[in-house]
């Protein structure tokens, strides 16, 4: 899980509960929320699918950099995802989408940010339970999970 | 499609459950477009006023239960589930009210 992310992500929320919330404060900690989950998928993707130890480092790098945040959620999205990969990785799907979307609100779209500390208190949250997820996926789902997220189909 | 009302009687139900201890009072749906113009629902749980942070994996199950009740009775579009806390604290160089209109089409 990236921990560290999440840390930050709680960080910049408590910043905002300390004083009168700010909308940068707000809008970071949900983009970071997000990065969390995305980095921890590409992290376990990569690992899943080459090693990371040694000289495989760069072999490993180029497998994390293979996750497209369109693809991730075009799948994860998906309307079969829950008979394909299960319910557990229907629930990280539908917490996937809803941070991106959140994200994308975040990071792109200017003017009013519509949410409230503890909506962003709880897409953090989320993110919490989205990265438990993908630490937690079964070696056999991952790999088949991995290969369809970073692998083009001919 | 479901119509909002539909969706909205499903909703409920399932979340009721779902977020059952967690203060759940009453569900609002309004068909909109996300940030990618995707036709999509936004689903408000609203809570009681008081209540705590949701957990995480709490609101993921609920909201893939959700999906998947909708998606039994046909409808497609994605549910963007919300928590709403009748007490958040919005930023204060918004006003709590002005921003969705902005950031989620509606079609009427």
């Amino acid at each position: 899980m990236d921990k560290d992310l999440l840390d930050v992500a709680q960080l910049l929320a408590t910043a905002a509960q300390q004083t009168s919330p700010r909308q940068a404060l707000l809008r970071r900690a949900v983009s970071t929320a997000y990065y969390a989950v995305f980095q921890t998928l590409a992290a376990r993707c990569a690992a899943t699918l080459v090693t990371y130890s040694g000289s495989d480092w760069e072999t490993y790098t180029i497998a994390y950099r293979a996750l497209d945040h369109a693809v991730a959620q075009r799948l994860l999205g998906a309307r079969d995802i829950g008979t394909s990969f299960g319910d557990e990785i229907a629930a990280l799907g539908a917490a996937f989408v809803r941070l991106n979307q959140a994200r994308t609100q975040a990071d792109y779209i200017p003017g009013t940010f519509p949410l409230g500390k503890s909506q962003v208190a709880e897409l953090i949250e989320q993110a919490r339970g989205a990265c438990q997820i993908v630490e937690a996926i079964p070696t056999p789902i991952m790999r088949r999970l991995a290969a369809q997220l970073l692998l083009k189909r001919r | 499609m479901l119509t909002d009302e539909d969706v909205s009687v499903l909703a409920d139900r399932i979340l009721r459950k779902a977020l059952e201890g967690h203060g759940y009072d009453r569900v609002e749906v309004r068909s909109g477009a996300d940030v990618d113009d995707a036709p999509s629902l936004f689903v408000n749980a609203i809570l009681v006023t008081g209540v705590p942070v949701v957990r995480g994996d709490v609101i993921n199950s609920a909201a893939a239960a959700l999906r998947n009740e909708l998606l039994k009775n046909g409808e497609i579009r994605f549910p963007y589930l919300s928590l709403v806390h009748p007490d958040d604290e919005f930023p204060v160089d918004a006003s709590p009210n002005s921003g969705s209109d902005r950031t989620e089409r509606t079609n009427g």
